[in-house]
């Protein structure tokens, strides 16, 4: 008889400890995920962006549009900001948006989370996270530990972890210690524009092993692609947009006028300012234009 | 100003190095409104010139006017030079 895979499983020191994580917290489930692509018209962000930095007193970049976007897309659309406990649906009381910081310090990428980011202005979420970033290069990753202490990490987050989420998605619990923030936001971004990369055609980010974030954002790098407006072809700045969401929250029916919105805020970033007045009981994905 | 010229050509081989060869750069290249930085390349210069120059570059520093282009970067790191050697 024939095994087809090696014998001893590689051993817990061998693989990085954010492996033994997932390993520790992930069974194979029943996908309850959605996948919602789509390409953005970013030749107006372009625009928007070099009026913006004019004015403002941190440099702005498509990232910091990117997340004022989804959180303002949020507002229109607040059924996206739910996450599961047990198996009971909650809704998030502020719109937190959380994302990842991507540094040659942190090759497995670390996450902040921008709070109440609808309320902010871009000049503030820029300077949120160009100060997040900050902190993020001063306070680098430290040195592997004793070849001792690094089993003992990895054996904890091998069998503590999964007791550790089981209180958090079963349990309510108030928001306490250094992750409080990560458990009270109900959508991931990336930004995933880094050069040399080959170009974005799909991309499903990973859920957490925490309920928590059921939704996510990707937008990767524009490039310059021929479209056709006005039956006449174009050279026009495309990103690829991607949202992965979760049926246990939200219906595609739902889904598609939140990836409407946050698109059209992309294209159109001015809008945002006049869809912050909207109140969420009022919001619509028709009534981007009416804000405008 | 030899300083200057050093930190420029400095600077501009750390950021041509890191962007396609495609696009060429000089010392008043708008960095911002051309889209050469993002934000992964401003962290990674920030880091370049920090390891460089003892100069620090907070995240109040990150502002679209001091990183408009190399000249205006260079500027400011040999400004902070400066008062860094007045201070030793």
């Amino acid at each position: 008889m024939e095994w087809p895979v090696h014998s001893p499983p590689l051993a817990d020191t061998d693989i990085p400890i954010w492996h033994v994580y997932y390993l520790g917290a992930c069974r194979a489930p029943s996908d309850p995920t959605m996948i919602w692509g789509t390409d953005v018209d970013v030749t107006g962000l372009d625009d928007y962006l070099q009026d913006v930095n004019r004015q403002s007193a941190s440099l702005v970049s498509p990232a910091h549009v990117l997340v004022r976007a989804v959180a303002s897309a949020i507002r229109l659309h607040p059924e996206i900001n739910r996450r599961v406990i047990g198996s009971r649906v909650y809704r998030f009381k502020q719109i937190n948006v959380m994302m990842a910081l991507f540094n040659r310090w942190r090759p497995g990428g670390g996450n902040v989370v921008i709070e109440r980011a609808d309320e902010l202005s871009l000049g503030d979420v820029a300077a949120e996270l160009w100060r997040l970033h900050e902190a993020s290069m001063r306070n680098p990753p430290r040195p592997p530990a004793s070849p001792r202490l690094e089993r003992i990490k990895r054996f904890a987050a091998r069998h503590m972890v999964p007791l550790y989420l089981w209180f958090v998605n079963n349990i309510n619990q108030p928001a306490l210690g250094e992750h409080a923030a990560e458990h009270g936001a109900g959508v991931h971004v990336n930004y995933i524009a880094t050069r040399n990369l080959a170009p974005l055609q799909m991309y499903k980010a990973s859920r957490f092993p925490c309920e928590t974030c059921l939704t996510n954002v990707t937008m990767g790098a524009a490039e310059k692609r021929p479209a056709v407006i006005n039956d006449q072809i174009v050279i026009r700045k495309i990103a690829p947009l991607f949202v992965r969401s979760d049926h246990r929250i939200i219906d595609a029916s739902q889904l598609g006028p939140f990836v409407a919105s946050l698109r059209r805020f992309l294209m159109e970033p001015a809008l945002m300012e006049g869809a912050a007045r909207i109140e969420p009981a009022d919001a619509g994905a028709d009534k981007i234009s009416r804000a405008a | 100003m030899g300083r200057v010229l050093q930190i420029q050509q400095d600077l501009l081989h750390f950021i041509s190095s890191q962007i396609a060869r495609s696009e060429v750069i000089g010392a008043e290249t708008d960095l911002v409104t051309s889209g050469i930085l993002d934000s992964m390349l401003i962290v990674d210069l920030i880091a370049h010139i920090e390891s460089t120059y003892p100069v620090r570059i907070d995240s109040t520093d990150i502002t679209p006017a001091a990183f408009q282009n190399v000249a205006r970067l260079a500027t400011m790191i040999s400004e902070r030079l400066s008062h860094h050697t007045q201070a030793a």
